[in-house]
């Protein structure tokens, strides 16, 4: 069994969920809402490049729904030891799981290229700047999946997955949106707690700000929304995806020993 | 014993089995941890060398190739500090400082955030007093957001210059007799930051003197018709400017890199004429902005560089200013016809016009129009770089039309045809001894003259960025500074335009169409979706 029959039965189970239509029917609908507001209050092809980063947005909540499954069920039902003693490494069985819910994910936002069309046939639309956008929301999505992928490994209960994995993304989101806030409040605490002894941390205020921005998961997806691919986005993205992949690979194999 | 050798056994084995969990726990932590270093180094590697591939199709963020020429050979660093406050054109200007960080690693930017007021106050005691930068003369403390985007300080060596974000854009205004700034018509923040990098590595000052003498505008007035604008504007481009009166002199300055007379509004004397004459025979540069309805005794002298002046005003029916007066309750549309809107720059053939197309408007405020003397010579190239449409003319007889209280009316037999020149621009080159190495090395063999029809457009009443006058005439003005001053490269920065993007939801049934396929149809899909895969399920 390799990676794409794994993958192929993976995209199967989805389809077969009717939890999956769920989230994909919320998904579309509040999309929809979003882009129907923008178009009619912009009255610009633009919208959609606000629509790419609220895609984004609702992705955030729509993917643990997705992924709370992955690993979770597995272990419910019991066929993650029949998996494990079928002759496929784990590394095969986590990439497997990780494309499933990626491509599945793509399907869910492959009725928004209606949108696309539609600005297309109403207006002057920059098609590369839009591509762009797509990369840049695919890699943030492929963090969503590997964070809840790893999640997922540690629990039998799908909800426990889901609700950790809403709470780690929100708290990474909230982390990316008030850098500067959390980095004053940061200093505050410094210079109150060990000012008198290391001096003054005011000179670290914009240095940790633009760490806080830098790890934020939606400061690397703006330059994409606007067109560019930016070098940082892409090593930022891929090496979350790659580092959340290789514990839950980790975590997968403990079990194993155990 | 055999009891104590199980014991013992056992009691290894247990041992070994806790060592062993132990060893894969650390060694698992380990792995976490190096793999958190190698990701932590990787992203830190990513951040300092990184690379934007723009993937617009209007190229809006890529730098021109002369800006990246000039990042190429930077030697020293150029640090850039910022002062940004909330406006619309900042997240395009922080766009445009990334790419410059990108493509140079001599571009270090500094941002001295308004969220954090200590730390801009400690910045601005270090701009003052360890950059040595006089910051209460442009006004960097008192200025707040609203009354310009912000400033950028650029450091270079020893050198700095100080750029207001106001002249980043050029602003788009709404109608009305007091038009407000709506947003960003033109991004014009390449050609200012390239500029000021530009001018902080050249070093040296370009010198440029204003002739006075002939009632010409002020350059130190701030009032109406005075042209303390275009002192500003110039100063922004690191150029020093002088006053000369060539009735107190027997020569211009040798320093002199550009001469300008601005609306002279007496006769210019035949004294200053011959200066003027031996001034251009050098292979000097100069720019004349000469009125209709004024007696300057420039025409022999201008005829013999090239350029024939008529004895008209250029008025346009079609093509020409609107203006709109509005209280609370109506609005008055009116247009002076005086005042001609072009948008055709002689095919753009000329450095100077080379980047303006239709797009842009100049307006003339009460011109003269002129002709090119194919006699003056062979070796005179005369390019047209303004003109005015085929509905104008050259009307010969305002005074009695305006006395009459009567538009004025196209005489054909009289009177000029449009479209007629409103501005030329002259090339002499010198051959002889000035080739030979010993002439003004800023002559570059040849003689440079800019002749508009018109002076009254760079008055601050219609050169200052509150004006829809501005954009035009800033840049035919400036061009053709930058063209006589041998600093082409910074026309040929094009400024951007946004794309027109605007969706009609008006045309047809869009708005219902954009409503049922975002609210219903696409939501449906889901549910439609889910309900067959349950029933094929079922079955």
């Amino acid at each position: 069994m390799n990676i794409l029959n794994l993958t192929k039965r993976e995209l199967l189970a989805y389809f077969l969920s009717p939890l999956a239509y769920v989230v994909m029917t919320a998904f579309l609908f509040f999309s929809g809402i979003f882009f129907y507001s923008n178009v009619t209050g912009f009255k610009d092809t633009s919208a959609i490049r606000w629509q790419l980063d609220i895609i984004g947005f609702i992705s955030l909540f729509a993917l643990p729904l997705i992924t709370m499954r992955l690993l979770a069920e597995e272990k419910k039902s019991g066929t993650i030891e029949m998996l494990m003693t079928a002759p496929v490494t784990e590394t095969a069985i986590i990439i497997s799981k990780f494309l499933g819910a990626l491509i599945f994910y793509l399907f869910l936002i492959a009725p928004t290229i209606i949108y696309v069309i539609l600005l297309l046939i109403w207006g002057n639309l920059d098609i590369g700047s839009l591509l762009a956008g797509y990369l840049g929301l695919i890699l943030l999505v492929g963090v969503f999946i590997a964070i809840g992928l790893f999640i997922s490994s540690f629990t039998e209960s799908q909800l426990l997955a889901a609700i950790v994995t809403w709470v780690i993304l929100i708290i990474w989101y909230i982390i990316g949106g008030l850098a500067g806030e959390l980095s004053n409040a940061l200093v505050s605490f410094l210079n109150a707690g060990v000012g008198w002894l290391f001096g003054s941390f005011d000179a670290w205020s914009s240095k940790l700000t633009a760490f806080f921005e830098y790890i934020g998961f939606f400061k690397h997806l703006e330059p994409f929304s606007k067109g560019l691919i930016d070098t940082r986005g892409v090593v930022f993205y891929l090496s979350l995806v790659v580092f959340f992949l290789f514990l839950t690979i980790r975590v997968v194999e403990s079990k194993r020993w155990k | 014993m055999n009891d104590e050798l199980k014991k013992d056994t056992s009691g290894k084995a247990g041992d070994w089995g806790c060592g062993k969990k132990r060893l894969t726990a650390l060694n698992l932590t380990a792995m976490i941890l190096i793999s958190l270093a190698i990701i932590f180094g990787l992203n830190y590697l990513a951040s300092q060398y990184y690379k934007r591939i723009d993937c617009t199709f209007a190229r809006t963020y890529s730098l021109s190739d002369k800006t990246k020429t000039i990042l190429k050979n930077l030697n020293e660093p150029v640090t850039v500090y910022t002062i940004f406050f909330n406006h619309e054109v900042i997240p395009k200007l922080k766009d445009l400082m990334e790419e410059y960080k990108s493509y140079s690693s001599k571009i270090v930017i500094e941002e001295l955030s308004e969220a954090n007021p200590v730390l801009t106050q400690k910045k601005l005691k270090f701009l003052s007093e360890d950059l040595k930068i006089d910051i209460s003369s442009i006004g960097l403390e008192s200025l707040r957001g609203g009354e310009t985007p912000g400033f950028m300080i650029f450091v270079y060596t020893n050198r700095n210059k100080v750029v207001n974000l106001k002249d980043s854009y050029t602003p788009k205004y709404s109608g009305g007799w007091m038009p407000q700034e709506t947003g960003v018509e033109i991004f014009r923040g390449e050609e200012l930051i390239t500029g000021a990098i530009l001018n902080l590595i050249q070093g040296k000052q370009t010198m440029i003197y204003f002739t006075e003498g002939h009632q010409e505008p002020d350059i130190n007035k701030s009032d109406g018709n005075g042209i303390a604008y275009v002192n500003d504007l110039l100063k922004r481009e690191n150029i020093v400017i002088q006053k000369v009166d060539l009735m107190k002199t027997e020569k211009v300055p040798d320093d002199c890199a550009v001469l300008i007379m601005a609306g002279p509004g007496q006769p210019v004397k035949p004294h200053e004429i011959r200066l003027l004459n031996d001034y251009l025979s050098a292979g000097r540069k100069m720019m004349v902005l000469v009125d209709p309805l004024t007696e300057t005794n420039l025409e022999n002298f201008l005829k013999e560089w090239g350029v024939a002046l008529d004895n008209n005003v250029v008025v346009d029916l079609v093509n020409c200013i609107q203006l709109s007066l509005s209280d609370s309750q109506v609005t008055v549309k009116s247009k002076d016809i005086t005042v001609p809107a072009i948008t055709d720059y002689g095919a753009r053939q000329h450095p100077i016009t080379k980047k303006m197309d239709e797009r842009i408007t100049t307006y003339f405020v009460v011109s003269r129009s002129m002709e090119p003397v194919k006699s003056a010579g062979p070796d005179l190239e005369i390019v047209e770089i303004a003109r005015s449409s085929p509905e104008s003319w050259g009307e010969i007889d305002l005074k009695s039309a305006l006395e009459n209280n009567s538009a004025p009316v196209f005489d054909k037999n009289k009177e000029k045809q449009g479209p007629l020149l409103l501005g030329l621009a002259v090339t002499k080159k010198i051959k002889s001894e000035l080739s030979d190495g010993q002439a003004d090395p800023g002559s570059k063999n040849e003689t440079r003259l800019v002749v508009l029809g018109d002076s009254d457009m760079i008055k601050n009443i219609y050169l200052n960025p509150n004006s829809q006058q501005y954009l035009g005439t800033n840049d035919i003005f400036l061009n053709s500074v930058r063209w006589l001053a041998h600093q082409e490269q910074l026309i040929s920065i094009e400024p951007k335009k946004p794309e027109d993007t605007k969706v009609d939801l008006n045309v047809g049934k869009r708005a219902l169409v954009l409503m049922l396929v975002s609210l219903v149809f696409l939501p449906l899909f889901g549910v439609i979706a889910g309900i067959s895969i349950w029933l094929m399920r079922r079955k």
